[in-house]
């Protein structure tokens, strides 16, 4: 039976790990893996826009996508991915969109970096990894790499 | 660290469902990588019943003079862990530590050079894990090398 897992991506260095991470039990299980970025809409730097935090106007979801799948197919070349792959773009809050492609594209296993508690963010609010493993309804593997 | 390249892998366990996933796990990765193994089992002082004692948390009287260098228990029940889930053929060793998980596992870790922690997490269920994080966290943020945990949903652990 093929393993789907997913590996969501979002340009650090522990989510490339990750992602290497993956790869490597890709080749174990002959699993297919499911690559999500989740942008973070750009503030506008104008006066009125950064003050009601709109996103630029020259900013429309095509081209998050479009930059998504470029950072997608990017983070794969650069670890030397060759199995089965798809990519997502999605857009929403990190967590929660990361769990609903569990049900939406029938998720085994979860495998994401982790940032960890050594920012004040993770610390406040719960890193993304962390909520996930919480929440998620399949196994959820985590990868911290040292500072 | 290419993930093909680890070389020791060091696997805490501590009976729960997690990180027997989690030594199943290492396995898988031995397979792919030929890594040494390190089964490692963090024996925890109880503590004291009497009244200061339980008050303050610290453990009884008789243990610190005599910490318990019988750890055959211990070793006995991580081999039998490593027959029942790990490799046939894998190299494997068990180890027996006691104190406080997390340093203890990390103190490990460095003793062991290892260059991957595979571990399960247990989550937040203990009021003092809101304060200072899980064990595996407490391990992610402090150990010398990259820490893998592994996180199974409650349902599926109950």
């Amino acid at each position: 039976m093929t393993q789907h897992i997913l590996v969501p991506i979002d340009g650090s260095e522990s989510a490339q790990r990750a992602l290497e991470h993956a790869c490597l039990m890709q080749r174990v299980l002959e699993a297919k893996l499911y690559l999500l970025h989740i942008p973070e809409v750009p503030q506008a730097t104008d006066y009125i826009g950064a003050r009601v935090g709109a996103p630029p106007l020259d900013y429309n979801p095509t081209k998050g996508r479009e930059e998504g799948e470029a950072l997608l197919e990017a983070a794969w070349q650069a670890a030397g991915g060759s199995g089965d792959v798809e990519y997502h773009v999605a857009e929403g809050r990190p967590a929660q969109v990361i769990v609903a492609q569990v049900e939406n594209l029938g998720i085994d296993t979860i495998v994401m970096g982790s940032r960890g508690l050594s920012d004040l963010k993770g610390l406040a609010v719960g890193s993304v990894s962390h909520k996930v493993s919480h929440v998620a309804p399949c196994p959820v593997i985590t990868l911290h790499v040292p500072d | 660290m290419k993930p093909t390249m680890v070389q020791r892998i060091l696997v805490p366990l501590d009976g729960s469902d997690s990180a027997r996933q989690a030594l199943e796990h290492a396995s898988l990765l031995q397979r792919m990588s030929g890594a040494a193994l390190r089964l490692l089992r963090v024996k925890e002082p109880p503590s004291a019943d009497e009244h200061l004692g339980a008050m303050v948390g610290v453990p009884p009287v008789e243990m610190l003079e005599n910490p318990g260098d019988d750890d055959s228990e211990e070793r006995h029940w991580l081999a039998s862990i490593w027959h029942e889930v790990g490799n046939r053929d894998g190299e494997a060793d068990w180890h027996v530590a006691s104190g406080d998980p997390a340093p203890a596992i990390v103190e490990q870790a460095r003793e062991f050079d290892a260059d991957l922690i595979v571990m399960g997490s247990r989550g937040q269920g203990q009021f003092q894990n809101l304060i200072f994080g899980s064990v595996s966290q407490q391990v992610s943020e402090t150990a010398p090398c990259p820490v893998i945990t592994y996180h199974v949903p409650e349902t599926a652990s109950a």
